[in-house]
């Protein structure tokens, strides 16, 4: 259960990755201010109250409990509508990301209406586009959230529900699963790469088509162990299998985190993850395969990481 | 009725009023803005803003009149005007919006 | 002097001559303990079984700080650590926080308005015990090792039978059902209690502010926690029937159960929150001299706020996808609760100015609540702003704002109420030195663990995660949230130190010892078991202040009305719901053990359905079933009528709208209608949001859903004529109206099912749901036609005499609403039927 992460980027509602984010961030700054003032003037009443000796007033309680939190909510009411309007009103994006939440991990379709580039556990995002990111459930209810980048969007089985976002910043951000989905929730999370537009449309096209060859004679050993040992019922790597139980394989090798976002993708987590899941991450569906022999589990090692 | 018991009937009826209204907004919004789209937003705006004048009338009521007597004269007079400003507050909701869509 | 005034007309009416009044009113020792029907006894029991569970669910509390204080900590597994969140909110929302309040009410409420018990103790009871059995249930889930771990609100479908296999849920939804029936029948008594039991001239004018709250409160809970129940209900059955209610595949919704479950869940708050704020502005007003500054204004905002508090429940659901009209109505109603909270915040704020306050140890937690509340209420404003939500929404943001409000809103006005009321239960004052330390301890640690946890929140940390990364800038504040929940802990420890240390070392306390105006500190706080030899006129709301006399006098030497009635029975006046005139002598039960056996069935009936044994279920019943009727066998008292002091001569338990019976049936029907309501609100709902579900459903049969309508409306009319005939004593017509009524009642049922028959209940969620509706009218009918046979059976067996018709104007109410439920139901059929559920 131990993580191991090290190399992941910001999870934090104040460092701006995003357009919604960003805005929010504003309107946050701006409550906590008042609220501290308020709250502040309130105690102020109170210690001057403790000294006033029968000065009570009614105009106090008109005061302090009507007219005054009228107009500070009503302002807040107005000024929250707009941020509203513009972090979720409607508004064309050119791309289309289909997320599906699944017990513990997420699924993902880039383009879903056209080529149905399929990945998962890390969304790739265009910088400065608008990205409607389709969100869907095949089990429990999840939620969809990076904090740098926008609020989130929970999935709910026989629903579909949408979060446009807009990313402002290149890097790596993580997500993580926001409503209990059950025994694996706090190792549900996943990253989020921005990534400049020209190389979005290479990612999508690299993608599109099969994982690369297995090159040297370890690599094809894996390759092999993959398809003899089982793998192939659950995992899709394009080109060699395509059930799409598990999370799809075809570029594992490139992303950065392993077991929907939670540790290191590294040689020693690979080999640990497939040899002993059961034990990082209780409550996922894949099996341990602790009996693989040493030199068959390298080799699987080698040739998963090759896929990049 | 005593005096008491119109006191009763005008700090209870803004509350009922509310209720009746928030009830006919959220069905409004409900029933416009489901699968079925039942109506579209011109009558969600008419219906919902005769429910507003109706509901903060009824409010107003306990306002303008309280029944007379010291016991519970301040209690039914804000009552009706919280109740009111809760009226109006849930029926902005629909001004700021010209669709469902979000 | 009427003829019925004697012993043979009506045996078990009165108990003789001889017995004091403390003979009367003493509580059975030994065993016979447990069958005492006392407010005092039960209140008390309520206070302390809820602070078991409140220091239960302070360990689970600790065990989730422990597991969190680094990052990859192993001292909880995954599970475990499910079990122990879940178990924690689980507690301390129902059986704690809930169930404690209740039990100052039950136990403060008659002291304060002058009543000498509830009016309704053996209901006292059998709630009391409902809710230690369905606690004790859901708390032997951990002996099982199926304790719940779904998170309190159980979100379906992970809490379905697919994704918790296992008992662990059902151990939930029927132990926590049960338990609630505890909350709904407290509701109705504290109802009832409050309208109809008062001190003679104390109209809701007078009445302590407490009783305002309560009063509230209880209409909350018979409005609010009929959702849940429902929702409940409905889980259960989709897990152990396979009814597809939140099934998305067959037209049903995993946010129909979000829905109800906020229906309930929102109000909660308040429920919790009101009481609370009912002890503050009771306790406030006697440590500065002062009465309530803004008596009106706090009346107002306490009614708005039961209200207002209904509209807000899809604020927790902001996040699902709501059209932006939803999320924009209910942001503008979750601003506008700030307005009558401000208001009451702004009334014990003008009340501290209007004297000198003096700063006991009750007082220090009173700013305490004050500070900490209007910080979690500002918090809570933000929360109300969608776009702030969608980035806090289950972020430990909104752990840190819950807490604020219900510790800060709930703990610490109810530490400082054991502090203040500590008297009643020990007879001794607990230490001011102490509760200073108590006092510090607990703010201290509690701002530590809580104000932080807002800026983790805003990190990015979502809530129950049991285990979390290093390096996302989380384990300081972490570090620091779980060393000052071990400080808010010691706080604890102390006070529970201090309380058995003031039991037997605490310095005894005087009669009235803070200089109280409220009529609870009329008699020495030496818990006696009785209250008021005599019930004194009320002219204000601060009596003992404003009526010197009172106090001059010993307590028992206080001039009032009730004390000459020599019945040998347990007796207290009824008023006028408004004015509080009296009315009438009302007869209270003496101790039994049936209310405790009655629960005792239900919980075999619940245990049994866990163990899937189903035949054990019906022995439960059975049992339940033969205790409320022997319990509802009781002769009946009205009829008679005595002379009660001070010029007032009074009917004993008079057949009349205003009786304590009628009132509390209007409360159930409340109830009824609610849970209907609910069914309502759920078919509506999924009709709305599924239509293409509706268009492959198949439609109920027109004609006995026709007939259903008519034969609701024949329920309510036979109801009706029975009661006329009882009040006029025409015997014969009324025993055979009575059968006319079960019979329509029957035929009603027999009429709903015949036109659900060619709907399949498995095949979709909304045809689930008209049979859940078909179902629930049907159980309500039953319980009809029961009561009529029985009012009947009473009649034949002459154990009903003239003028001693109120089963049977009680039925005649309990009637018109049945009957308006079937003619509800068999119009939505109709309606069905004629191709308008496609």
């Amino acid at each position: 259960m131990e993580s191991t992460l090290g190399t992941f980027g910001s999870q934090d509602t104040s460092s701006i990755a995003g357009q919604a984010a960003g805005e929010t961030l504003w309107l946050t700054i701006g409550m906590s201010v008042a609220g501290a003032l308020i709250f502040a003037l309130v105690m102020v009443f109170v210690a001057l109250a403790w000294r006033g000796r029968g000065g009570a007033r009614t105009w106090w309680i008109v005061g302090g409990g009507v007219v005054f939190p009228v107009v500070v909510i009503g302002a807040l009411f107005v000024v929250s509508t707009f941020v509203l309007k513009s972090v979720a009103g409607p508004r064309a994006a050119p791309h289309v990301i289909e997320v599906t939440g699944k017990q513990f991990w997420w699924n993902v379709i880039h383009d879903p209406d056209g080529r149905a580039i399929r990945d998962a556990n890390e969304v790739v995002l265009p910088l400065g586009e608008p990205v409607e990111i389709r969100l869907k459930s095949s089990d429990v209810i999840h939620s969809f959230w990076i904090p740098s980048i926008a609020g989130k969007m929970d999935m709910i089985p026989g629903r579909v529900n949408t979060l446009t976002v807009t990313a402002t910043r290149e890097g790596r951000f993580r997500g993580q699963c926001a409503e209990f989905c059950g025994l694996a929730h706090p190792l549900m999370a996943f990253e989020a790469v921005v990534i400049p537009p020209d190389e979005y449309a290479a990612f999508l096209a690299d993608l599109d088509g099969e994982a690369r060859d297995a090159v040297t004679p370890q690599e094809r050993r894996g390759a092999e162990v993959f398809q003899s040992s089982g793998c192939i019922a659950c995992h899709r790597v394009a080109g060699i299998s395509d059930t799409r139980i598990g999370p799809d394989l075809t570029r594992v090798g490139q992303r950065a985190a392993l077991g929907a976002g939670m540790w290191d993708m590294n040689t020693g987590n690979l080999a640990g993850w497939i040899a002993d899941v059961s034990e990082m991450k209780p409550g996922a569906e894949m099996p341990s395969y602790n009996q693989l022999s040493g030199p068959d589990l390298r080799a699987l090692v080698a040739w998963l990481e090759s896929l990049t | 009725m005593t005096e008491l018991t119109r006191q009763v009937v005008a700090i209870a009826r803004p509350g009922l009023a509310w209720a009746v209204h928030f009830i006919a907004i959220y069905a409004l919004i409900s029933g416009a803005c489901a699968a079925r789209a039942l109506f579209g937003y011109a009558f969600l705006l008419i219906a919902g803003g005769m429910a507003t004048v109706i509901c903060a009338g009824l409010c107003l009521w306990s306002v303008a009149a309280p029944p007379a007597g010291a016991d519970l004269k301040g209690a039914a007079f804000w009552s009706g005007l919280i109740f009111a400003m809760a009226i109006l507050a849930n029926a902005s909701a629909l001004f700021f919006f010209q669709s469902c869509g979000g | 002097m009427s003829a019925s005034d004697t012993k043979e007309a009506y045996s078990g009416a009165r108990k003789g001559e001889d017995a004091t009044f403390e003979d009367v009113w003493d509580t059975p020792k030994g065993v016979r303990r447990l069958s005492s029907v006392s407010h005092r006894v039960v209140g008390r029991r309520f206070i302390y079984t809820g602070f078991v569970f409140f220091l239960i669910a302070g360990v689970l509390a600790l065990m989730v700080r422990t597991q969190l204080i680094v990052p990859g900590n192993t001292f909880l597994d995954l599970e475990t650590y499910s079990q122990v969140f879940t178990m924690h909110g689980t507690l301390m929302m129902f059986l704690f926080a809930i169930p404690i309040l209740e039990g100052f009410a039950v136990y403060l409420i008659p002291l304060m308005l002058g009543a000498r018990d509830l009016i309704f103790p053996r209901l006292g009871q059998f709630g009391y015990y409902c809710y230690l059995f369905g606690g004790i249930i859901v708390l032997s889930s951990f002996l099982f090792d199926a304790a719940p771990d779904g998170g309190w609100f159980m979100y379906v479908p992970l809490s379905t039978q697919a994704y918790s296999p296992g008992l662990s849920a059902d151990f939930w939804l029927i132990g926590i059902t049960f338990a609630e029936i505890a909350s709904v029948t407290a509701a109705v008594e504290l109802i009832t209690a409050i309208l109809c039991a008062r001190a003679p001239g104390m109209s809701l004018a007078k009445m302590p502010v407490f009783a305002w709250y309560i009063l509230i409160t209880a209409f909350m809970i018979a409005i609010g926690f009929p959702p849940l129940i429902i929702g409940s209900i409905l889980l259960e059955a989709e897990r152990l029937l396979g009814l597809p209610f939140f099934d998305p595949v067959l037209g049903g919704d995993p946010l129909l159960w979000q829905h109800l479950f906020w229906l309930f869940g929102h109000p909660e708050v308040y429920i919790i929150f009101l009481p609370a704020a009912g002890m503050v502005a009771t306790m406030l007003p006697t440590f500065v001299g002062k009465p309530l500054f803004g008596y009106g204004f706090a009346v107002a905002a306490v009614v708005s706020m039961g209200f207002i508090s209904f509209g807000l429940w899809a604020h927790h659901m902001f996040a699902t996808g709501l059209p932006i009209l939803s999320l924009s109505l209910f942001s503008a109603a979750s601003t506008m609760v700030a307005v009558p909270t401000a208001i009451q915040v702004f009334c014990f704020i003008a009340t501290l100015a209007s004297g000198r306050p003096k700063l006991t140890t009750p007082m220090l937690f009173i700013l305490g609540f004050l500070s900490i509340f209007v910080l979690g209420g500002l918090t809570g404003v933000m929360l109300a702003s969608v776009p702030f939500n969608f980035q806090a929404h289950d972020s430990y943001f909104v752990v840190a704002h819950l807490h604020y409000v219900l510790i800060g809103g709930m703990v610490f006005p109810l530490i400082g109420a054991f502090y203040y009321w500590a008297p009643h239960f020990t007879g001794r004052m607990m230490s001011e030195r102490l509760g200073r330390w108590v006092f510090g301890l607990m703010f201290v640690g509690f701002n530590t663990t809580f104000l932080l946890m807002h800026l983790t929140g805003l990190r990015g940390m979502p809530r129950r995660v049991a285990t979390y990364a290093e390096g996302l800038g989380w384990d300081r504040l972490n570090m620091l949230s779980s060393i000052g929940s071990y400080i808010l802990a010691a706080g604890i420890a102390l006070f529970v130190f201090d309380f058995f240390r003031s039991r037997r070392h605490g310095p005894p306390a005087p009669r009235n010892p803070w200089g109280a105006g409220t009529l609870e500190w009329l008699y020495p706080p030496v818990a006696p078991g009785f209250n008021f030899h005599a019930i004194p006129h009320v002219e204000s709301r601060e009596p003992l202040w404003d009526q010197p006399h009172l106090l001059e006098n010993e307590a028992h030497e206080v001039d009032g009305v009730m004390r000459g009635i020599r019945d040998g029975r347990r007796e207290t006046l009824g008023c006028d719901p408004v004015s509080g005139a009296p009315l009438y002598v009302l007869r209270l039960p003496h101790p039994t053990w049936l209310p405790m056996i009655a629960a005792a069935g239900l919980a075999v009936l619940f245990g049994a359905m866990l163990a899937s044994a189903y035949w054990l279920c019906a022995v439960g019943a059975a049992i339940a079933l033969v205790a409320l009727t022997l319990w509802a066998w009781e002769p009946s008292d009205s009829g008679v009528t005595r002379d009660a002091g001070m010029g007032y001569e009074l009917p004993v338990n008079v057949v009349d709208r205003r009786s304590h019976m009628h009132v509390a049936l209007v409360g159930t029907m409340l109830v009824l209608m609610a849970l209907f309501a609910s069914l309502i609100f759920g078919l509506l709902y999924l009709w709305n949001i599924r239509p293409e579900s509706a268009e492959t459903l198949s439609r109920p049969d027109i004609l006995p859903a026709g007939f259903a309508v008519v034969l609701g409306l024949a329920v309510a009319l036979f109801g009706q004529l029975t009661r006329r005939a009882a009040v006029s004593d025409r015997f014969i017509g009324a025993t055979l109206l009575s059968l006319a009524t079960a019979m329509s009642a029957l035929l009603s049922v027999a009429a709903l099912g015949i036109s659900l028959l060619p709907i399949d209940p498995w095949d979709s969620a909304l045809g689930a749901t008209l049979w859940a509706i078909g179902g629930f009218v049907a159980f309500v009918l039953a319980v009809l036609a029961y009561w009529s046979l029985f009012n009947a059976a009473r009649r034949v067996s002459r154990r009903v005499g003239p003028g001693q018709s109120m089963p049977d104007f009680n039925l005649a109410t309990f009637a018109k609403g049945t009957g308006l439920m079937v003619a509800v139901s068999g119009a939505f059929f109709i309606v069905g039927a004629m191709g308008g559920v496609g």
